[in-house]
């Protein structure tokens, strides 16, 4: 689905990844200048230095990551302060074109997946860290993107609301989405079956990385 | 396109409501403007006959673009400040800055009308109270959509560029 083919960016060196539909992947670095280059890249905001990143969607791959194919939820907070959660997301979806048709039961509904619906009504300053964190992923899957990549969630939380987030990322994983953790944190508990790297452990002349 | 428009209309209503002190400060700046403009071309139509030509008309199309790019310029400068996390959060995004534009230019475009078709009115009603006699006879409603037409393209000229250069 993303390739990442000897890409290098800074001090990201012949990093090679390929990452495939429905999978969990997370990067662990603990540098977090290399985890934003790395969110840079992935978000088209950046292009490598060397090296290719490709993105296949509906057959097709591009070097230019497609409109609708990736959701990104950025480490800092994205609401309004002025506005309620759910005036919020109505103002994320309407700045970004989608389609606005019942927004309000759309909505509701991406708030009842990420665990907010009681906080619709509530404003930026009165939410708590992790409800933050979790406005932040609805935000990124308003339009139910095939894949998401999240910066850094888990910093700042504390270890039972990072086990509740992480929770909620692999119910949206359940839901066929293809999830990016970009993660600084070191002692994170994740189960065996999500797919860890490291990017100091990939070696750029292993080539079975394409499957 | 309905939601779109009712998202602009929202948006503008916001800008003009929850700023009650700066929408009005706009609002009795660009009165007092038109009715100096007013006044002053009242007063060239006047004193037309007497006076040569040049010497009136060029310093007062000068003067009055001055203070008109010198008020929206100074307004729509600050609603861009007002609106900086708006302006943050469309760029994080990558979203679309038209969303920050229309509605400024929907303001600005409201109160500019609201207050220049006060200030003609205004005129209007003393100016044909009284019955001067030898002076001009004033087309007010040539002056007011001159006017409009005008200050309307200036204004989006400078609301595109100033949130131009806050999305570079």
């Amino acid at each position: 689905m993303i390739v990442f083919n000897k890409v290098c960016k800074d001090r990201i060196k012949n990093f090679t990844l390929y990452i495939k539909a429905g999978e969990l992947v997370c990067i662990n670095e603990e540098d977090k200048e290399i985890l934003k280059t790395l969110f840079k890249l992935l978000n088209g905001q950046e292009k490598p230095d060397k090296g290719v990143i490709r993105y296949l969607d509906k057959g097709v791959y591009s070097r230019t990551p497609p409109r609708n194919l990736l959701g990104f939820v950025h480490k800092e907070n994205l609401l309004l302060p002025d506005r309620t959660l759910e005036e919020n997301l109505a103002y994320i979806m309407q700045v970004r074109d989608l389609e606005m048709r019942n927004h309000q039961i759309m909505i509701r509904r991406i708030l009842d997946i990420v665990d907010l619906l009681h906080c619709s009504q509530k404003k930026a300053g009165e939410l708590l860290k992790h409800q933050l964190v979790r406005a932040n992923i609805a935000q990124g899957i308003l339009n139910y993107p095939p894949v998401l990549v999240l910066e850094d969630p888990f910093h700042g939380l504390d270890e039972l609301n990072t086990q509740g987030v992480i929770h909620l990322i692999r119910r949206l994983n359940q839901f066929s989405m293809t999830i990016i953790l970009l993660n600084s944190c070191r002692k994170l508990f994740m189960r065996k079956d999500v797919r860890q790297v490291r990017l100091k452990e990939v070696f750029p002349e292993r080539k079975d990385y394409y499957g | 396109m309905v939601e779109k428009m009712i998202f602009t209309l929202q948006e503008s209503c916001r800008h003009i409501i929850f700023l009650p002190v700066k929408s009005s400060l706009y609002f009795l700046s660009l009165s007092i403007y038109h009715f100096l403009l007013s006044f002053l071309y009242l007063l060239y139509l006047n004193l037309n006959s007497h006076y040569p030509y040049n010497m009136f008309l060029f310093p007062y199309l000068f003067f009055s673009l001055t203070l008109f790019f010198f008020i929206n310029i100074k307004f729509i400068r600050g609603y861009l400040k007002l609106n900086h996390n708006e302006i943050k959060l469309v760029k994080k995004l990558k979203a679309n800055p038209a969303y920050i534009r229309k509605p400024l230019i929907l303001t600005s475009f409201t109160v500019n009308f609201s207050s220049l078709l006060l200030v003609i009115n205004l005129i209007r009603y003393f100016y044909n109270k009284k019955d001067f006699s030898g002076l001009a006879l004033l087309n007010l409603d040539l002056l007011f959509f001159s006017l409009f037409l005008i200050s309307t393209i200036i204004l989006t000229g400078i609301v595109h560029y100033l949130s131009g250069k806050e999305f570079i």
